[in-house]
């Protein structure tokens, strides 16, 4: 079982780099659980076969080969948690633990395969990014925390980043995925919780848990460019504007072209069920697009 | 034999093609009038068909029934309440999908519904095929293709109307899929409240309405049950039994857990999105039609503004380089009518007083108001009611509602303020067509400040006199044009000012949304335009003039001619009002004609040379140069004319459009509002004006 704890190893620091930390025995013995004097042989091995880099009292490096390696892994990784959760439905917090297994002993025309499958996803169900055939990475959006979101505008949730199996399940019960859109209704001062809603449920989610939760801006009928099309999720706005929307039919799963846009910027066109309906840009942003 | 009569509702989107097909049926026999305590327009009129008399009613154009404005209101509790005889729902066949929304709710209330699909020769050209027989399989209901403006198909819905009146068993229309828990409640409900009313159809949407909590819905139950004829214990203890009904349907909405208008939003989209994917086929989708080409050549960053004011001063020039023969003529006419009716009154030997008062007072006021007024409206009305029939105006309000929005108002004042160039009391009706009540208050009350036909000549003509003559002949006529432009664009500012000022204060929090439909562009209809813009609005407008003017002439006869020391009334109120005129660069007679000219901006002119010729009665004058010295003579100098310019654009709105304010607002305070506002800025305006030129000059 020589081989799995390569990967593993070579995965780990390669996360360790990642995130923009330093690999020492003991950040990298902690991380995979094992005892600092395994990592140290582990270390010596690799760095004889020229994986890593490595020279004693400072931190371990990868080698370009090393990296190569790595990302093959996590490439098998997300691929794996991709397949178990969007063609077998297993749900968010399952898929972890069967992809650990699976990474190590799929070839790379198997992992392909699944990849041309899925339609070259670039994203896991976690939102982490998938590498591609090359090992090059997507682009990653400019997300940022939502414990650290304003208040009053509404977020699309692009990656959870703690993996524990307790927080996924509490992410899968309370209707948290990715791409859900998600609306910050007020922060609680005392205790840095915030109370959130989710389609038009009320949800308080505590610090920690915001804290996992990366998101970007949502997607709204004004970030559509002229010609572009979208599809509604649904209305961010109550009383007699939501009705009025509804009553035009801007409901749920319906599709809508920007067609036009007013000399001045504002306001814009939509073509919506063979109709066109002028928005300022005021209540475009109220109508959230779904995401993907 | 006695014919049969039956009411028949017309009901529909906006923009389907409604007062076409109501007006096509009716031809003049129509009266338009107003929704009992509302200002929503509400039309009858009725036609005869294989013995039957059809009464028709065109209730307000709805997107829905299902929310709580003021036309969906309206229309709802028609047709719950009222039951009329047969519903035709038009529809637009270029959007099959939208139109079946309105469409299936009004199949919930009754089942006595055609379908009518209008505009059926667009859809065809625009490559959309409406498969009628598929939509009446899946609605249950006939459904009838035309086009009513090419009079297609009219005959078959026609005798499609009589076969559905004369069927005694009403068609059974399609249900709409409610929820598994919302039918339970409506089941539960429902017969409670039939127990209360056996005889009322559209039971399951009364009680989508209680549980709404619509107190319009309640309140009109409430009435029945006390109107029946029911022992006063009976009618109690219905009443009882109604409003625990009412607190019940609450309680099931509030278990529900979901928004009821989504939910049934959502429902009803759905199913009319599936129905609409059955029976319309669309050919050569991909193609870019020559519409959406016009609409960006007319929407464009560089074009679009350019063509719009290319387009307004067509539309002025042509009204005021036409309106001047005609005007003349009819002027020749009627003035030649007093010369007769006073000279038959002489040889009668009527008292000079008599004839005074009647003939040089009432009729010269209504002969001049109809002389000038009338020409001006009958060519500027079908001109402008040809670019709304177009479409081209919905696009107006698109490319300037950013302007507009800054001043917390609504694009579509645009459109009020070009109507109001043409009649500001036209233009005050026209603000229905602003659906927010706020944004419409607010073009009510500033539509003033855009000054309209009456308003021109005196504008032109001073302008001419005082502003041309400062600069070299050659320089004149532009000197004196862009003094006019000056004074028009100073009414627009201050209109945006008052807009802004209206929109943060006294209107702060009434709600608003923009929302604004771009119809496709359509040929207009030569008939249709001349009808409305002719009928409904210059007849309109110069009835209500006429009827103003009438005492105003009086008037005036009345102040010209009594004298009291050697001086007529009217002189000693001028002399009155010397010294508080003088503060705006004005004088008591143009004051006084301000005040008692208010009927109709035209009389002003000829009611102040009246004053000052002390001729008894209103005078013209053709000749410019001999009218500019006997107003110098009496003291007029450049300030007069900025001043009388600027007091012109500002002032207040005419008695027309004062009494139109109070009958489309029914708010004293807001009528009042709209006088006092722009007095007091007119005031404001010439005073700091006309004290600046005093010091500089």
């Amino acid at each position: 079982m020589i081989l799995v704890s390569v990967e593993n190893y070579l995965k780990a620091l390669m996360h360790i780099e990642f995130d923009g930390q330093q690999a020492t025995t003991s950040a990298m013995a902690a991380r995979l659980s094992v005892s600092p004097a395994s990592i140290t042989e582990m270390t010596r091995r690799l760095s004889a076969e020229g994986l890593v880099e490595y020279t004693p009292y400072k931190p371990v490096e990868l080698t370009g080969q090393g990296r190569e390696l790595a990302i093959r892994v996590v490439r098998r990784h997300r691929l794996w948690e991709m397949f178990l959760h969007k063609v077998l439905k297993l749900s968010w917090d399952q898929v972890h633990d069967e992809a650990e297994t699976l990474e190590h002993c799929s070839s790379e025309k198997l992992i392909d395969s699944i990849d041309a499958f899925l339609g070259n996803p670039q994203f896991d169900p976690h939102g982490d990014p998938i590498p591609d055939k090359e090992g090059i990475f997507p682009d990653i959006q400019d997300s940022k925390l939502l414990a650290e979101c304003e208040v009053g505008e509404m977020y699309t949730i692009v990656r959870v980043r703690d993996r524990s199996r307790d927080l996924m399940e509490y992410f899968s019960d309370f209707g948290f995925y990715l791409g859900k859109n998600i609306f910050l209704h007020h922060k609680l001062k005392d205790d840095h919780s915030m109370v959130v809603e989710l389609g038009q449920q009320k949800t308080v989610v505590s610090n920690f848990i915001a804290s996992n939760i990366e998101v970007v801006r949502a997607r709204t009928l004004e970030d559509l460019k002229i010609h572009e099309k979208g599809m509604v999720d649904e209305i961010n706005a109550t009383g007699m504007l939501r009705s009025r929307l509804l009553d035009l039919g801007f409901t749920n799963g319906t599709e809508i072209e920007k067609t036009m846009i007013a000399p001045s910027g504002d306001p814009a066109s939509y073509r919506i069920r063979n109709t066109t309906i002028a928005l300022r840009s005021d209540e475009a942003r109220k109508i959230l697009l779904k995401n993907g | 034999m006695a014919d049969r009569e039956v009411t028949v509702a017309l009901a529909g989107n906006p923009n389907t093609g409604k007062s076409t097909l109501f007006n096509l049926f009716t031809g003049l026999k129509q009266h338009t009038g107003n929704w009992p305590g509302k200002t929503v327009t509400r039309a009858e009129g009725s036609f005869r068909f294989e013995g039957i008399k059809f009464n028709l009613l065109d209730l307000p154009g709805t997107y829905s029934l299902l929310s709580r404005s003021k036309d969906e209101e309206i229309a709802r509790n028609y047709l719950i309440f009222n039951h009329p005889d047969l519903v035709l729902v038009m529809a637009d066949s270029t959007a099959i999908e939208r139109n079946l929304h309105l469409a299936l709710q009004i199949l919930q209330i009754t089942s006595r519904v055609i379908l009518v699909c209008n505009l059926s020769d667009e859809a065809r050209r625009k490559g959309i095929d409406v498969r009628t027989s598929i939509l009446e399989s899946h609605l249950g209901i006939p459904v009838v293709d035309i086009s009513a403006s090419r009079k297609q198909g009219i005959d078959r819905l026609k005798r499609t109307m009589v076969r559905v009146i004369g069927d005694p068993n009403p068609p059974r229309s399609v249900a709409v899929d409610y929820p598994e828990v919302l039918k339970q409640e409506m089941d539960s409900l429902g017969n409670a409240l039939k127990e209360l009313f056996p005889a009322q159809s559209g039971i399951e949407w009364i009680v989508l309405r209680l549980m709404e909590g619509d107190p319009s819905v309640i309140g009109t139950i409430e009435s029945m049950i006390a109107g029946t004829d029911k022992n006063g214990q009976k009618k109690s203890d219905d009443l009882k039994s109604l409003r625990q009904l009412v607190l019940k349907a609450q309680l099931a909405r509030d278990k529900m857990g979901f928004s009821l208008h989504d939910e049934l939003s959502v429902n009803i989209h759905r199913q009319a999105s599936a129905i609409a994917a059955k029976a319309v086929f669309h050919r050569d989708r991909e193609k870019k039609t020559t519409e959406e080409k016009i609409d960006r050549i007319v929407t464009s960053r560089i074009l679009g503004l350019p063509i719009m004011l290319l387009l307004l001063f067509l539309i002025f020039y042509i009204t005021i380089a036409g309106a001047n023969y005609p005007s003349e003529l009819i002027a020749k006419g009627l003035f030649w009518i007093e010369d007769a009716w006073a000279g038959l009154f002489d040889r009668w030997q009527v008292p000079w007083w008599i004839t005074g008062f009647l003939v040089h007072g009432v009729y010269k006021g209504l002969a001049w108001v109809i002389s000038v007024m009338l020409p001006p409206m009958a060519i500027f009305f079908p001109l402008f009611t040809f670019l709304e029939d177009l479409g081209y105006l919905p696009r107006v309000a698109f490319n300037l509602d950013r302007l507009f929005r800054w001043s917390g108002a609504h694009g579509k004042q645009a459109l009020t303020m070009g109507m109001g160039f043409g009649c500001n009391a036209a233009a005050i009706i026209s603000t229905r067509i602003i659906d927010s009540p706020k944004e419409r208050m607010i073009a009510i009350v500033t539509n003033n400040f855009v000054p309209c036909n009456g308003r021109w000549p005196l504008l032109i003509l001073v302008a001419s006199i005082f502003v041309g003559s400062l600069v070299s002949p050659a320089l004149a006529t532009v000197v004196s044009v862009s003094a006019v432009v000056g004074v028009t664009l100073v009414g627009i500012g201050i209109t945006f000012l008052v807009n802004k000022m209206l929109s943060t204060t006294l209107l702060k929090k009434e709600p608003s949304s923009f929302i604004l439909e771009l119809p496709p562009y359509r040929k207009p209809q030569v008939l249709r335009i001349l009808y409305r813009s002719l009928i409904d609005r210059t007849i309109f407008v110069l009835g209500r003039a006429v009827m103003m003017a009438a005492p105003a002439g009086g008037l005036i006869w009345i102040l010209g001619n009594i004298e009291v020391s050697d001086q007529s009334l009217m002189h000693w109120a001028a002399g009155s009002l010397d010294g508080f005129a003088a503060l705006l660069g004005l004088d008591g007679m143009i004051l006084l004609a301000y005040i008692i000219a208010i009927p109709a901006n035209e009389i002003v002119i000829p009611t102040i040379l009246m004053g000052y010729l002390a001729t008894g009665q209103m005078v013209d004058m053709d000749d410019t140069a001999r009218l500019g010295q006997l107003l110098q003579d009496n003291g007029w100098t450049i300030v007069t004319a900025v001043s009388i310019m600027l007091f012109s654009v500002l002032h207040y709105p005419c008695s027309t459009t004062t009494l139109t304010i109070w009958k489309e607002t029914r708010s004293s305070r807001w009528t009042l509002l709209s006088n006092l506002i722009p007095l007091g800025i007119a005031i404001i305006v010439c005073f700091l004006v006309a004290q600046t030129l005093y010091l500089i000059l």
